[in-house]
């Protein structure tokens, strides 16, 4: 026999309590690490989702609605920005690519995304200062270029003055109704290359459908953990040309209810001077606004750090009490031990070897509950990894790193410290006085 | 081997409570096998805590084997207590949740150096156990767990053997049976063992039997 077989068969000796006490500091951890790598997931999710460009243009307004719309397709569109907007802002020097989006309509519950196809080469995600260019699992992108776009603006403005007849974009739609599916809405429609859907008017639920806009599926993209993955890509001419997304008699154009301009624009720019002077230039205009993704979701999460911070700690406080109750279930069974202490004591345990022995049975406690409690992590975000990919394009995967192992020594040591109260009482204990009293 | 001089011991700090035990010399030969007598308060328990360095004096030396008890810090105390002495206790003090084979391992536990393999197991079998090993102490009569507690005092071969009233909780032939195996394993051991016990007829199995009111 020896010292830890002597705590562990102590720890056995009192099973049920041990479970029980073992199971509360699992939960306390467990929930406290969930909370964690949500967190940190979450904001690495958003930064690589960020990375997708590294300047946004929309209408002014709120720069946070604007990022979270475009980019996480979250929330209403704030307004439009006017076509010809994008036009210049496309054509200043130090633009490397730009891609025009259209956002408003929705195939089952899914955002759909206008876009040019240049999107498909241009947009690389960045993780680990790595750069990852977008697959297609199946099919490929469809070709829409801005010249595309341009082209059909031009008609339809001409057909607006009635200089042509009702058919203006029959010629197009050829190239216009195709569609690429992100990972996740392929995965939950069914939908695959070569099928056919017909989009609905409106984002919040399902709409009314789209009767002449039914589109073919050409692609669908590998799981990129970003919101690409829920979003439908169709050229963003397709917006224009289908019902409900005609000007209103009247509206002045350009104006950010104008359903002939666009959502936002997407942009890589030349680093350094170019990048600051286009920020400033197109914040510059009446009608415009320039933000950089990847500050506005610095800037979101500093925000919700307050918030973040008040669950940590309320999560860090149920470990705390779980300890407090290693601390006090041990403590309870110091009465009925202390005869055990004593006989050890007789046999020439030292006072410092029976407080290590109860020290030890809390830190094991805590140790266990902890290694349990991150198990208990794991599954919790594997079950809610599915949920928070479908609701906001971040990829959870459990996962144990130097926090985690940080976080199960800090448990240990705290069992430790929670063991300590007990294990004094213990300490205490005199042999001679009790093995006297022959009880 | 056992020599204890101007002993006075009280248990309140009040100086001018009668002290428990109080006498000028004590002195026990290597291989000796005293009974010790008196009757109950007399101090039989408190010489015996002496011995085994549970409690020291407030006064006096409790020397063995050369060595001071009183002058040793708790902890070299209990050091001592594990590597020389072998205790066994009126009610046995077995540890239930052990089985008997590890009650009588965990004598081991604290003393210096390993358990030589096999030697729990060959004591049990000296005290007709080898068969029941594995059992639960709670499973065993009490004159069974006399025997493992004496099985469980001898495992670290110790130089004395100190006994409280080791017979107190055993009917008179079954008292007799583990005196006998007590005693029969101190000759043959060269143990010297220190009894506690109110016992006439358990002290005359002894090679000298003192009471501890004559010690005063």
């Amino acid at each position: 026999m020896r010292f830890h077989s002597l705590v562990l068969r102590n720890l056995g000796r009192r099973r049920l309590a041990s479970w029980l006490t073992g199971l509360s500091v699992s939960l306390g951890v467990g929930l406290f690490a969930t909370v964690g790598a949500l967190r940190e997931a979450s904001e690495v999710g958003f930064q690589r989702s960020a990375s997708m460009c590294d300047m946004l243009v929309g209408a002014k307004g709120s720069s946070l609605q604007l990022t979270l719309n475009a980019l996480y397709h979250m929330g209403q569109s704030q307004g439009n920005l006017p076509y010809e907007a994008y036009q210049e802002i496309a054509a200043t020097p130090g633009v490397l690519w730009s891609v025009p989006l259209a956002v408003g309509d929705s195939y089952r519950g899914h955002r759909i995304v206008g876009i040019t196809g240049n999107f498909f080469d241009d947009v690389k995600l960045i993780s680990h200062q790595k750069e990852e260019a977008l697959e297609f699992s199946s099919g490929g992108g469809f070709v829409y270029s801005s010249d595309d776009f341009a082209e059909l603006k031009a008609e339809l403005v001409e057909h607006e003055a009635g200089h042509e007849g009702g058919t203006h974009h029959e010629e197009h739609e050829a190239n216009l109704f195709r569609a690429v599916l992100g990972a996740k809405v392929a995965q939950s429609t069914g939908l695959k290359v070569g099928d056919h859907f017909h989009p609905s008017h409106g984002v919040e639920g399902v709409s009314e459908s789209h009767e002449d806009g039914e589109s073919e599926i050409v692609g669908i993209l590998a799981p990129t953990g970003t919101p690409i993955d829920r979003a439908v890509l169709i050229p963003i001419g397709a917006y224009y040309v289908i019902d409900g997304h005609e000007p209103i008699a009247g509206m002045k154009e350009g104006g950010a209810r104008d359903p002939r301009g666009l959502s936002a624009v997407m942009m890589r720019t030349k680093a350094g001077f170019y990048r600051t002077g286009i920020y400033r230039s197109v914040n510059d205009r009446l009608d415009t606004m320039a933000i950089y993704p990847s500050v506005e979701v610095r800037n979101l999460f500093a925000i919700l750090g307050a918030g973040d911070l008040i669950l940590r700690w309320i999560t860090a406080l149920i470990v705390v009490v779980a300890l407090v109750g290693v601390m006090v279930a041990i403590y309870n069974t110091m009465g009925a031990r202390r005869r055990e202490f004593a006989v050890l004591r007789a046999l020439g345990a030292k006072r410092s070897t029976i407080l290590g022995l109860v020290t030890c049975e809390s830190a094991i406690l805590a140790l266990l509950g902890g290694c349990a409690g991150l198990g208990l992590a794991g599954l919790l975000i594997f079950a809610v990894s599915g949920q928070v990919q479908v609701q906001t394009g971040v990829s959870l995967s459990p996962s144990i790193g130097i926090a985690e192992l940080e976080l199960i020594l800090a448990v240990t040591l705290a069992g430790a410290v929670a063991g300590l109260v007990p294990a004094l009482s213990a300490y205490r204990t005199e042999a001679a006085h009790i093995l006297s009293s022959n009880v | 081997m056992i020599h204890l001089q101007n002993i006075r011991k009280s248990y309140k700090n009040d100086a001018d409570a009668s002290p428990v035990l109080s006498f000028d010399t004590w002195q026990l030969e290597a291989g000796e096998r005293v009974a010790l007598m008196g009757e109950s308060g007399s101090g039989k328990t408190t010489l015996l805590n002496l011995l085994s360095g549970l409690l020291i004096p407030d006064s006096g030396v409790v020397e063995i084997d050369g060595t001071d008890l009183a002058k040793l810090s708790e902890a070299q105390r209990d050091r001592f207590r594990a590597g020389h002495i072998g205790y066994v206790f009126q009610t046995f003090h077995l540890l239930e949740g052990y089985t008997v084979l590890e009650n009588v391992e965990l004598g081991a536990l604290f003393a210096k150096g390993h358990l030589e393999e096999g030697r729990a197991d060959a004591l049990l079998k000296l005290v007709g156990l080898g068969e029941r090993k594995h059992y639960l102490p709670s499973q065993l009569s009490v004159g069974q767990q006399a025997r493992v507690a004496f099985a469980r005092a001898l495992v670290n071969k110790p130089k004395i053997l100190l006994a409280d009233e080791p017979t107190g909780a055993l009917d008179r032939q079954t008292g007799h049976q583990v005196l006998d195996l007590m005693l029969k394993t101190a000759i043959e051991q060269g143990i010297t063992v220190v009894c506690a016990t109110h016992d006439s007829d358990v002290a005359s199995a002894f090679e000298r039997t003192v009471r501890v009111e004559e010690l005063r």
